[in-house]
């Protein structure tokens, strides 16, 4: 049995099927990446994983528990299995970078420790330790993105490639079992992508389970351990890197790969 | 020029009531405007056209109206004068009147600021609540502690605009009998018999204003230190 178990996921918005059917595996420790043009269903897979998108139907399993459908037991369990790294940052704009990514560690020691009371001293002292904790803590995720100088700045007196260095900072801070990249670099300039690519590289070599939704189809292909290509709602094909890039089998994956190569040409021109 | 150090007095006991009106208005109008927004975004349909309904009637009305319509409320509808409703809430008719008109204005200016509310509320990224909700966050702390400090900033100068304008508002309050700041200016004007008396008022009214507009010009320069 594998880490991650998606069984015959199906979506539709109103009239538009977006996802007709998907299933795939992955292990812990992989790195999976999903490629394909705009507009396949990549994304919405991923807002179905992390339940910020209900799927109509089909089966999500994580270590043989199953946590789509929920039966109201595990829901709340599903935002802490998939950690979230959007497109667009979505850093919170009021707080420091540290606070960032302690407001979700914070707000998860608040219910450890059970009912509010404002008489109770000693939650309020163990509150404490855990807030300093997790600021140690943060502090230390900080670093661990590069951003040891910036913990206390603000989003907007950050580049974007900081910015989105934070939110990985801040989606590692639950401890996600898998942590799900949206197109990281796609709002990035091109000269910033570098930076955000090398963190996810070092997470990696960290033995992290990853799944990226990317357009980079060079960083897909040295990161990866497995890539799925999507089109049209459905998963097309999937493989190595190496098969996919060299030996690809569908007829659409080809004219995937030819049309980018074009551009490619074209813009060397 | 005896005069002077009595009408100031008469204008300052004038500008008591004013005041007073002005913040009960602001401590409840405030939290009943949210209310009222959260109300009027309700994914209830009946809740929701409800609240359209009110905000409709109060803003489509003269506040002067919707005071006379509260005061006229418990004789005609509850066949309760307001010498009785007096004696039972054990307060004078003047109390009386100033209840009033504090609910008058309570209801007006919660319709006012719940639209403002809505408007912050909905110019909040979606991305931000996405954000709190793969963070963990449920629907309550992601409005309090992600939320809600972005709407209060995006609101701030539209929430001055109304605020300055409850200043001026507070003059309604003499079509019920209430010696308000302009009412007492009147008063002087009558009894004395000169028309300095609205010199004076204006004054007053242009300090209140000016306190006021520097208090939230501060508060918006401290809620700044960040970009949306």
């Amino acid at each position: 049995m594998a880490f991650l178990e998606v069984n015959n996921l199906y979506k539709s918005f109103n009239e538009t099927e977006v996802l007709k059917g998907v299933s795939f595996e992955m292990e812990r420790g992989e790195v999976l990446s999903i490629i394909g043009s705009s507009g396949n269903g990549k994304t919405t897979l991923l807002r179905c994983l992390n339940g910020l998108e209900m799927a109509n139907a089909g089966t999500i399993s994580i270590d043989g528990e199953t946590v789509f459908p929920a039966d109201g037991k595990n829901s709340k369990q599903t935002g802490l299995t998939f950690g979230m790294v959007f497109q667009n940052f979505n850093l919170f704009p009021q707080y420091t970078a540290l606070r960032n990514v302690t407001l979700a560690m914070d707000v998860q020691a608040e219910k450890t420790l059970g009912k509010k009371n404002p008489f109770d001293f000693k939650r309020k002292q163990a509150l404490k330790e855990l807030r300093a904790k997790n600021e140690t803590e943060a502090r230390l995720l900080l670093a661990r993105v590069g951003l040891e100088n910036k913990v206390d700045n603000y989003p907007c007196e950050l580049s974007g490639g900081q910015q989105q260095r934070v939110a990985i900072a801040r989606a590692l801070a639950l401890s996600p079992d898998i942590l799900c990249f949206d197109e990281p670099t796609s709002a990035l300039d091109p000269e910033l992508t570098g930076e955000v690519l090398k963190v996810i590289k070092q997470l990696r070599s960290e033995g992290r389970t990853m799944i990226i939704v990317t357009h980079e189809l060079e960083f897909a292909r040295n990161v990866s351990d497995k890539i799925i290509f999507m089109a049209d709602g459905v998963i097309e094909e999937t493989g190595t890197p190496q098969e996919l890039f060299e030996n690809p089998k569908s007829e659409k994956t080809k004219a995937f790969f030819e049309k980018l190569s074009e551009k490619v040409t074209e813009n060397d021109d | 020029m005896d005069n002077i150090q009595d009408i100031l007095m008469e204008l300052a006991e004038g500008f008591g009531n004013t005041l007073a009106l002005f913040v009960v208005t602001l401590l409840f109008a405030l939290p009943l405007g949210l209310l009222f927004a959260f109300a009027s975004m309700s994914k209830f349909k009946p809740l929701k056209w409800f609240m359209k309904t009110l905000i409709w009637i109060i803003r489509g009305t003269p506040l002067m109206l919707q005071i006379l319509f509260v005061s006229f409320l418990p004789n005609y509808v509850f066949k309760t004068p307001t010498k009785d409703l007096a004696a039972m809430l054990n307060i004078t008719i003047n109390e009386t009147m100033f209840l009033f008109v504090a609910l008058a204005f309570i209801l007006n200016y919660a319709c006012y600021f719940s639209e403002i509310y809505r408007a912050g509320i909905e110019a909040i990224p979606v991305g931000q609540y996405e954000a709190g909700q793969v963070l963990g966050l449920n629907k309550n702390q992601i409005f309090s502690k992600i939320v809600l400090m972005q709407v209060v900033r995006r609101i701030l100068p539209p929430m001055s605009n109304e605020i300055i304008t409850l200043v001026k508002d507070t003059s309604l309050a003499q079509v019920l009998g209430i010696v308000d700041l302009l009412n007492a200016a009147k008063h002087a004007v009558n009894h004395y018999v000169i028309l300095t008396p609205f010199l004076y008022a204006t004054v007053f009214y242009l300090l209140f204003n000016g306190l006021l507009t520097l208090l939230l010009g501060w508060a918006e320069k401290k809620l700044s230190y960040y970009k949306v």
